[in-house]
């Protein structure tokens, strides 16, 4: 995604000034950012521009709202209000009656319907529409019910735009799809850039048009935000959270930066993987209060495991490359996906306590034999260099166990280093790697591990060599994000029942894949727009100083 | 030769930023010139055609490295991008709406071009870009695009914009 992609002349005079009044700064302290270091604070700075564009967008929407013209034959209909979600709009009217109003978006073929209720009676309506198609005139309707039960129906046609050419190349197209054994929801290239979400068929109905970087997180279950970064993976960061609509509400600020992942601990305050200076990296994790900002507390994973272990991808800078963080339901500890050990820890968080260590055996220390997992069964397999994983609800009614379910890529499972020379060789696959989603099974108590299911090791043409994603969907299914090695840049999604092992939908991709999330497009519940509201600026003064943001 | 180098970085970054903000084009003129209606104010701020649009962008990728990317568009052969900084202010609330479909560049043998259906890479030429669908409220800044034939660009040009069923024109050169 282009960095100044929202940059207009007057913003690129605003962010000269700003990039001059930097510049003598560094030299007056004689360190002039490199041009490397430009990309982040142009990042930054286009996110800051984006902050203050939403607050004149809503002014100005203001203004128009309160003209009072605009009812459920005449409504105001505006495409991409904030500028950033072309694939969605905001309708507004007024009624004379309290109201209760649905939403719904055609879809590309039957039952396949984007709804969503807003529920609470009022008299001004503010109404989200999202999974609209690109480059269509989209049909919508608008059904209002009075307290009476008096339903009204109201249709309306919304043409959107084309898709940038940089995304219709992206899915490649959908070669399987078995409508009545395929999981709800839209597929969210969520922790990725570009952010899209697309149909079964294949059509993108959501993409973010704002530079960000891989993380990222849904709020399913509350009120349909998403947080994610905006600029870089080290170093300063800006977190933000907005609507599928792209009106940002809230704005954080670390000095660690996100690497991967993120994930809401029980007391709701945020946990994320970062870094905590040059001389090791993507090794740090932080806890930041959500209301405040923040940051209350750090663990430094050098003081829990070795940092002198080798294995695959290991280097003495990137010796942990923490790839994922998941809170251990109704337990204080957390998972821990370190894909250069090849490990998941399961850590007392924020004690930071290692409980035990789901990895190959080889070449630790023997300070962390008691809690290595040992593995039973003639089927199992260690995983190497492995993503995403993720905790199943009970299993077996055992208390004793943890079902999880994860992305083994698998790289390393044949050979453990590579020098110069192998590499060329891994572009064959010689050693007939291969990638899998994997459900294991841990004994938290006899400190063992089994392998229950695997999908993968029949599939060389999956091989995975980075990033991946396996999740457990809601109809038990598994969805499978494989970002192929062979090609590099393309990647196949994939869901796969587990009983029959027969593959109910796959999806060509056309570029690199990080995680997969099918999700709603819409929150369970009604939300709120609150239109001309200041959005929650917990990013300190001097941070927007040094930006030019003040 | 340390502050040599200094400098040197300084005169690079300023060197990329004009880079990036996409200076040149083949024919380029500032000037303002506007059309109003009850509701709606339209103003060209600038103009230019050019027969290629080029940039490079960087972008930050998933190990942290500065990737570069080289953008080249042009037009239809024989044709020219016809580019306008446009102001679209609507002036007065209400149900009045602004299409892109009742606007046009005529040329001087009165021959129409409609705004090119996808100039979605005007984002990627450092030219914020005006939405390219329907406006119905406040102020909207940014470049849209126009592809017109080459002798078209050499005579006169105007714009034609339909607002509240009335036609105006706007001499753009």
């Amino acid at each position: 995604m282009p960095i100044v992609s929202k940059m207009g002349v007057s913003q690129l005079v605003k962010s000269g000034l700003a990039v001059v009044a930097m510049l003598c700064l560094f030299v007056v302290g004689g360190n002039v950012p490199s041009e490397d270091e430009m990309v982040p604070i142009l990042h930054i700075q286009a996110l800051f521009q984006q902050i203050q564009h939403q607050e004149e967008i809503e002014k100005a929407l203001l203004e128009e709202m309160e003209s009072g013209q605009y009812s459920l034959e005449n409504p105001l209909v505006v495409v991409n209000p904030y500028g950033i979600s072309p694939l969605t709009a905001l309708v507004f009217f007024r009624s004379s009656e309290p109201l209760s109003i649905s939403v719904s978006v055609q879809g590309g073929r039957e039952g396949q319907d984007v709804s969503f209720s807003v529920g609470a009676y009022a008299t001004c309506h503010l109404v989200p529409i999202y999974g609209l198609f690109p480059g269509k005139r989209n049909l919508v309707t608008l059904e209002a019910v009075s307290k009476e039960g008096e339903k009204f129906q109201r249709e309306l046609q919304i043409q959107t735009e084309n898709l940038p050419s940089k995304l219709q190349e992206l899915v490649l197209s959908a070669s399987t799809f078995v409508p009545s054994q395929v999981a709800e929801g839209f597929n969210f290239t969520f922790q990725d850039d570009p952010k899209v979400a697309f149909d079964q068929d294949g059509v993108i109905r959501w993409f973010l048009d704002i530079p960000t970087i891989l993380p990222a997180l849904y709020q399913e279950e509350s009120d349909g935000h998403f947080f994610c970064t905006g600029n870089y993976h080290f170093g300063d960061v800006i977190i933000w959270e907005a609507s599928l609509l792209g009106r940002i509400s809230r704005a954080f600020y670390s000095p660690y930066g996100v690497h991967h992942d993120l994930a809401v601990l029980e007391n709701g305050n945020f946990l994320f993987l970062g870094t905590q200076g040059n001389e090791t990296m993507e090794d740090f994790l932080y806890e930041m209060d959500m209301r405040s900002g923040e940051i209350v507390r750090t663990l430094d994973m050098r003081e829990v495991l070795d940092p002198q272990r080798k294995a695959p991808g290991w280097t003495p800078q990137d010796w942990l490359h923490l790839n994922a963080v998941v809170p251990v339901p109704g337990e204080e500890a957390v998972l821990l996906s370190s894909r250069h050990q090849s490990a998941v820890v399961k850590l007392g968080y924020p004690s930071g306590s290692l409980e035990w260590i789901l990895g190959i055996p080889d070449g630790w220390n023997p300070t962390f034999q008691q809690t290595l997992l040992n593995a039973v069964g003639s089927r199992f397999e260690w995983p190497f260099t492995q993503h995403a994983p993720q905790i199943l609800p009970d299993q077996d009614q055992n208390p004793q166990t943890m079902d999880l379910v994860l992305f083994d890529n698998g790289y390393g499972r044949f050979h453990r280093e590579i020098g110069e020379d192998e590499e060329e060789k891994m572009a064959e696959n010689p050693w007939g790697e291969y990638s899998r989603m994997v459900h294991f099974r841990v004994n938290e108590v006899e400190k063992t591990v089994e392998q229950v299911w695997q999908f993968g090791k029949e599939r060389l043409d999956l091989f995975s060599d980075s990033r991946g994603d396996a999740n457990v969907l809601k109809n038990g299914n598994l969805l499978g994000a494989f970002n192929l090695s062979f090609p590099p840049s393309s990647g196949v999604f994939l869901e796969v029942n587990p009983q029959t092992r027969e593959i109910v939908w796959q999806v060509e991709w056309g570029y690199l894949v990080y995680r997969l999330e099918r999700l709603p497009l819409y929150p369970k519940e009604g939300f709120e727009i609150p239109i001309g509201e200041p959005i929650k600026n917990c990013i300190p003064k001097e941070v927007r100083q040094k930006y030019g943001a003040e | 030769m340390e502050r040599s180098k200094k400098w040197m970085a300084v005169f690079l970054v300023v060197f990329l930023f004009f880079v990036l903000s996409g200076c040149g084009g083949d024919n380029t003129r500032s000037g303002e010139g506007q059309v109003s209606s009850p509701f709606w104010e339209v103003q060209v701020k600038s103009w230019e055609t050019t027969s290629s649009l080029k940039s490079t962008q960087s972008s930050v990728q998933y190990n942290g490295v500065i990737q570069k990317v080289e953008h080249e568009q042009t037009p239809s052969e024989g044709m020219v991008f016809l580019l306008l900084d446009m102001v679209v202010e609507k002036k007065q609330a209400g149900a009045s709406v602004f299409s892109w479909e009742n606007v046009f560049v005529e040329d001087a043998e009165g021959h129409r071009f409609s705004r090119h259906p996808n100039d979605s890479f005007l984002a990627s030429y450092d030219r914020q870009r005006m939405k390219g669908t329907s406006l119905n409220f406040g102020k909207n800044e940014g470049y849209v695009c126009f592809e017109i034939p080459e002798e078209s660009a050499n005579g006169a040009l105007r714009l034609v914009v339909l607002l509240e069923q009335q036609e105006h024109s706007l001499e753009i050169q």
